[in-house]
């Protein structure tokens, strides 16, 4: 019999079926989409999908388990650092496409049923610059830290270079801003509903700024745990 | 903020004491009882209330008094005795040593709804308050210690109960979060 509960903390390996997968956990879904899967997921393992789509089953298997465990953590020296930037600017993608829409989205709707109220137009403004932080925050990892990992080898220390690794630190605090941000957003939310509105809209913007919060601290830990201490160690002479 | 909807001013406690039992009568919760006029930053985050006071402090919190009406604050006046006071815009009612139970509560009743549809403060303390104000204006850990004459130290601690009782960490949160109770423009 399934058990959704028991099952939800075992590791997901590579001879699991992927429909198995997604219906222990259907937020990875999302994920699974970044690495191209986007059909056929029927009967197949997650190792049979990771050769008809060309993807690495280790960096794969290490991806999903990250999302689905908040307890585990895949050996960092082991991930593929090409493959790691390429994913998280998939997931920038991502946010850019559709999460930061259907949040503007959902807000129209709240301007719709409370129009011109305190609490529409204050959420509003404070999204809007919580959003164009963010906007900055990934063009800053884009243009600085992702390019880092092509350099690897530390053959070539322009100062372009050298200005790169001097902000890898200035990543954590952003991190931690970003995620603090969300969170207070969803508490500030839940204390202010009004008596005799129609709670379903509220409903949908803190489950999607619930979900966003969820993926941005997964992203982070990505960054944190992974990308910042290898690359760190790679420039870290260089300094 | 505080948690009532009502703030008395006088050094006597027999008054203070008289004035709460009637505005319960009135369901009218007293959030705060002061023998002197409270600090300057306190008086800056009152809105929607009724504030009772000794009509001999008015001068100390008169330059606050402009933007009563604005914030939806009633003044009431506790006079120390039976002579009339003098025409006072400011104040919206006075209360007289010889005036009954019943007179009393026919002075207030007029006033009891006010501050009953505001936002429940979480039951942040006027020091608090004070903190979060000056926090969601933009002022750093030193420049909140100067204004209000306490340590960083202090100002530390008020952060951190602040954050436990709201939920809240960052200060753009907090900014929003004054925002919206009134706290701030």
């Amino acid at each position: 019999m399934r058990d959704p509960g028991s099952k939800k903390q075992a590791l997901i390996e590579a001879d699991d079926q992927l429909c198995d997968v997604l219906g222990r956990n259907i937020d990875l879904l999302p994920i699974v989409y970044r690495f191209g899967i986007s059909s056929n997921m029927g009967q197949s393992t997650l190792e049979e999908n990771s050769l008809n789509h060309k993807i690495d089953l280790d960096f794969l298997l290490a991806v999903l388990n990250t999302y689905h465990s908040g307890n585990y953590f895949p050996n960092t020296d082991s991930i593929d650092l090409g493959l790691l930037t390429d994913f998280l600017t998939k997931t920038h993608q991502h946010l850019k496409q559709v999460t930061i829409p259907l949040l503007g989205s959902l807000m129209q709707s709240l301007k719709i049923k409370l129009p011109d109220t305190k609490l529409t137009i204050t959420l509003e403004q404070y999204l809007n610059d919580y959003i164009t932080r963010l906007m900055d925050h990934i063009e800053f990892e884009e243009k600085y830290i992702f390019p880092l990992v092509g350099l690897r080898n530390g053959n070539r220390m322009g100062s372009e270079v050298k200005t790169s690794i001097s902000k890898l630190k200035k990543l954590f605090s952003q991190h931690n801003n970003v995620e603090t941000e969300i969170s207070d957003l969803i508490m500030i939310i839940l204390q202010h509903i009004p008596e005799n509105t129609d709670i379903q809209i509220f409903h949908d913007i803190l489950h999607t700024l619930s979900h966003f919060e969820k993926e941005q601290v997964d992203h982070a830990r990505f960054e944190d745990k992974i990308l910042v201490p290898r690359l760190l160690k790679l420039f870290g002479s260089k300094f | 903020m505080h948690s009532g909807n009502c703030i008395i001013i006088h050094p006597w406690s027999l008054v203070q004491i008289g004035l709460t039992n009637i505005l319960q009568s009135l369901k009218v919760d007293v959030g705060a009882v002061y023998s002197f006029s409270p600090e300057n930053e306190i008086i800056q985050t009152w809105n929607d209330l009724i504030v009772l006071i000794d009509t001999t402090k008015i001068e100390m919190i008169r330059k606050h008094c402009k933007s009563f009406k604005r914030r939806n604050i009633a003044l009431i006046g506790i006079h120390v005795d039976d002579s009339p006071v003098p025409d006072d815009p400011l104040l919206d009612e006075i209360l007289y040593p010889s005036d009954t139970q019943g007179m009393i509560f026919n002075k207030l009743r007029p006033f009891s709804n006010f501050g009953k549809n505001k936002q429940p403060s979480l039951h942040l303390s006027d020091r608090e308050t004070a903190v979060l104000k000056l926090v969601a204006t933009g002022f750093s850990n030193k420049q909140i210690s100067e204004k209000l004459f306490i340590s960083i130290h202090t100002v530390i601690s008020h952060r951190k109960h602040i954050t436990v009782k709201l939920g809240v960490k960052s200060i753009s949160g907090l900014t929003l979060y004054a925002v919206l109770n009134d706290l701030i423009e």
